[in-house]
């Protein structure tokens, strides 16, 4: 178990800058992922902590110490591949066992049985990796990463392959397994839901940058950026203007809205332009909370255990999601929406980067 | 590499413009000026465009069939196409000379069915008999380079031009055929290269009258000691092919482009009730067969039989000649002492090809620097210098001072080793390129150092075209005969010279008996490579 620190790290390839100053920290035996769009150099960064690239500047500190002069071979941090990269002319306990070559004082044949139990794998010993399944075959990337006691668990895409449903419960299996052995885990995924499910800290990445770093619910409900709000599950994000601010923060809707009251969270001036969140579970319909929003139904759509409803309130489209069981919806029907002020969050736009 | 094929150039090319120590041109103008040279210089240029037209002549059909029909074993001749990359030239034309010659069999068996008093056909010793040799040898590259780009077009392409209202015709040479024109031109220039620079085939095929540079050269160093004239004709030759090859690597490069084929193409069975269109097909596949099966089948035969009292008697009498360990004068040496140099330098080449080929295909399939394409270049040259020049060259070198070597054998071996490594590259690199890095890091990051990643993961993954490669080589080496004509001193001899020699002697059975022999390896070879290789050369299935 160790702390992993980034400071500044940056990395180019070419023209291409994947990386531009990244700095975080995984403290130890902590969860962290980081999550984002294919090529927001989420990848690289795993990289560059495994040692297969070598970053332009900034380091990277295991427990305080610089590794950048160490060689893969030397960081002792297991990796998982996004297509597991097993070695298609070993059994999978050859696959699980080649690790422990290069440590001493390791029953191998125990400790491949060990492992092999412990991603219920057992009695696969002797099969080939192109006869397992998809799950399995991710099963035994994880027992071969974890074979030879590393200091660091570092998960590159492992369940993109996978179908949905088995997608979520090897996440529970890969979470319960890094909270028993105590390893310090950094996960990449691109699925935003696996991040928040799996994870202690997510970082929210965009185009070689961390737009927030959080727990996730912080990622979830207070976004730091509209990035965030819009890439970590379904939001409403609505323009509005601050008109007065008090205990509670007036917002003018825009372009025609109401005005809604919203919790206080820092220093807002009147007359600011604001993004305003509002997470579509958020809302109800008819209801009493102290905000009210109308709106004409414009479509449904029926997911089993809830519906979307997707409504027109002068501004842009809203999304609210309502139970399964809501009373008889009509296209063309107007509707009364409450929500409280406590579940609305205001993101102060940044002006576009340079 | 640098030391073994470009300093023997070197030398090679000093040897053809430094006479005691002075630059002259002399040699070199001598080749211009005398219109021996030029007609030699033309008349290699102009075999080699129309063997490369009738390779596609024949070649283009056979393309067509394996698109558009099915028939029985279709997978194996598919297969077969790759046979004129390991089959021993001088074989062929052993085989030639047997089925096409004046007396051969196709002439005899004409004879006998049409009473005929002379020969009807007078094919060999001339450009003709030069040109159906070599078009033997690469319509089947033009088929496999055309056909396997023609199965992955996409059939929409016709059907819009259908749909469009074209006809037929149209549709082929304004549809089809441009589309193919990426992979006909690719082999064409291919076939081209190869027949400008065969020697065994013109050699034997050719006569007294028709020589090519590669033969001149020959001539000009073995057989009158001209060297310095040798030497500057083989700069021409060398400095022309090199061109030749330059072109070809730009068209490669600059028409490989994967077609995959949305939906597999229809066929239609061969075998069906016989339509215009049909019997056409068949036709032309009888008289195919007449060119491909019949010097291959006379090759056998010959070897079995004996003319004895006017009849014809099957006898085992050759093969045991061909493996007599006592001093054969036709040969200037024991038969047997050949075929046992033969697999000692195949094994040797064998091994240093791989010695060689191995390094340079990691850095290709896996490094990107700066002038990669230069590199490329001067690693593949040997593909597209003359084996003749380069026997000379290394003759040059290796065994003169100041450089002699002590074992002569091994310049054969490096001759051989250069001649077969560009194979063991091209076997290796896609196999390698094929490697995803995931397996590689995660050694590494299991605690292996780059090495020992190499030795556990990529090693065991690229057995097999290191196979590919080494029985390329191998087969390459065994077949061999142009440089090591160059280089070979009696005691060197190996089975293609011997074949060589028994030719010239006109003892066919021998020649025929070894050349079986010699068919029969590099056609396990082939085997080997077909099972084991992977989209070689542009024979993708």
């Amino acid at each position: 178990m160790i702390q992993v620190q980034l400071t500044e790290i940056s990395k180019r390839f070419g023209e291409i800058l994947a990386v531009k100053d990244i700095s975080f920290t995984a403290e130890e035996g902590e969860f962290l992922t980081l999550v984002g769009p294919s090529g927001c150099g989420k990848t690289t960064i795993l990289r560059l902590i495994a040692g297969f690239e070598r970053p332009d500047t900034g380091d990277i500190l295991f427990d305080g110490r610089s590794v950048l002069k160490d060689p893969p071979e030397a960081r002792r941090v297991g990796m998982v591949f996004q297509n597991y990269a097993l070695f298609p002319h070993m059994s999978v306990g050859g696959n699980v066992a080649y690790g422990l070559r290069f440590r001493r004082g390791i029953d191998r044949g125990e400790r491949v049985h060990e492992l092999l139990q412990l991603v219920d794998l057992e009695g696969l010993e002797r099969r080939d990796p192109a006869e397992l399944s998809a799950g399995q075959r991710q099963r035994v990337a994880l027992a071969r990463a974890l074979a030879p006691e590393p200091k660091l668990l570092l998960l590159d895409e492992p369940l993109s392959a996978l179908d949905a449903k088995l997608r979520e419960r090897l996440r529970l299996e890969i979470r319960r397994l890094q909270r028993r052995l105590k390893i310090t885990a950094i996960y990449v995924t691109h699925d935003q839901e696996e991040a928040l499910a799996i994870s202690d800290h997510v970082a929210v990445m965009s185009t070689g940058r961390i737009e927030q770093l959080g727990t996730p619910w912080e990622v979830y409900y207070r976004p730091a950026t509209e990035f965030v709000a819009s890439f970590i599950g379904h939001g409403n994000l609505l323009a509005g203007v601050i008109t007065e601010v008090g205990d509670k923060v007036k917002v003018k809707l825009l372009p025609e809205g109401p005005e809604v009251l919203v919790r206080m969270e820092r220093d807002y001036r009147p007359g600011q332009e604001v993004r305003l969140l509002l997470r579509p579970e958020r809302i109800q319909l008819n209801g009493s909370s102290e905000n009210k929003l109308h709106g004409q139904l414009r479509g449904v759509e029926f997911l089993g255990d809830a519906l979307w409803a997707y409504l027109d309130c002068g501004g842009d489209e809203l999304r609210v999601k309502l139970p399964a069981l809501s009373p008889e919806l009509e296209e063309g029907q107007e509707l009364e929406l409450s929500f409280s002020s406590q579940d609305c969050h205001l993101i102060i736009p940044s002006s576009p980067r340079g | 590499m640098a030391l073994a094929f470009y300093y023997p150039l070197l030398r090679l090319f000093q040897e053809g413009v430094v006479e005691e120590g002075k630059f002259t041109l002399k040699y070199l103008g001598e080749v211009f000026a005398e219109p021996y040279f030029r007609h030699v210089i033309l008349f290699t240029a102009e075999q080699a465009l129309l063997s490369t037209l009738l390779a596609i002549l024949i070649g283009l059909p056979w393309a067509y069939i394996f698109t558009r029909y099915d028939f029985p074993m279709k997978d194996t001749l598919r297969s077969l196409t790759i046979v004129p990359f390991v089959l021993p030239a001088i074989t062929v034309a052993v085989g030639f000379i047997l089925f096409f010659g004046n007396n051969g069999y196709l002439n005899r068996m004409l004879m006998e069915v049409f009473h005929l008093q002379g020969p009807p056909l007078r094919l060999l010793y001339s450009l003709k008999g030069i040109v159906l040799a070599h078009a033997f040898y690469n319509a089947p590259i033009i088929t496999r380079m055309v056909g396997a780009q023609w199965e992955r077009l996409d059939l929409a392409y016709e059907e819009s031009a259908q749909a469009l209202g074209a006809g037929r015709a149209r549709r082929f040479f304004g549809v089809t055929l441009p589309l193919l024109l990426p992979s006909l031109m690719t082999g064409a220039a291919l076939a081209f290269i190869f027949c400008f620079l065969s020697f065994p085939i013109v050699l034997a095929l050719g006569g007294a009258r028709f020589s090519t540079i590669e033969v001149e050269i020959y001539t000009q160093f073995i057989v009158l000691y001209h060297q310095r004239l040798g030497a500057a004709l083989a700069i021409v030759e060398v400095l022309l092919s090199l061109l030749f090859t330059y072109g070809y690597i730009l068209l490669e490069g600059h028409f490989t482009r994967e077609l995959e084929a949305v939906r597999p193409r229809p066929t239609a069975p061969l075998l069906r009730q016989p339509t215009p269109g049909r019997i056409i097909v068949w036709l032309f596949i009888a008289f195919s067969s007449l060119l491909f099966l019949g010097p291959l089948i006379s090759v056998l035969y010959d070897s079995f039989t004996r003319e004895w009292a006017g009849q014809t008697i099957f006898t085992l009498h050759w093969y045991s000649y061909i493996f007599k360990p006592q001093y054969e004068a036709l040969i200037g040496a024991p038969p047997l002492r050949a075929v046992l140099n033969s697999l000692q330098f195949g094994l040797a080449a064998m091994g240093l090809a791989g010695l060689i080929g191995l390094p340079i295909a990691f850095v290709i399939a896996r490094y990107r620097f700066r002038g990669r394409r230069a590199f490329d270049t001067l690693v593949m040259a040997p593909l597209g210098v003359s084996s003749v020049a380069l026997g000379a060259a290394l003759l040059t070198a290796f065994l003169r001072p100041p450089l002699q070597l002590r074992e002569g054998w091994l310049a054969i071996v490096l001759a051989h080793a250069i001649l077969a490594y560009p194979f063991v590259i091209r076997a290796i690199v896609p196999v390698l390129e094929g490697l995803e890095r995931g397996p590689v890091e995660a050694a590494r990051g299991l605690g292996a150092s780059r090495l020992g990643a190499f030795r556990d993961i990529e090693l065991p993954l690229i057995r097999r075209g290191l196979l590919v490669g080494a029985v390329f080589a191998f087969a390459i080496s065994l077949g061999e005969m142009s440089a090591t004509i160059m280089l070979a001193r009696p005691e060197w001899k190996t089975m293609p010279l011997v074949i060589n020699d028994l030719r010239a002697a006109r003892s066919f059975g021998g020649a025929s008996a070894m050349s079986s022999l010699l068919i029969l390896v590099t056609g396990g070879a082939f085997v080997v490579i077909e099972r084991f290789g992977k989209r070689l050369f542009g024979g993708g299935r």
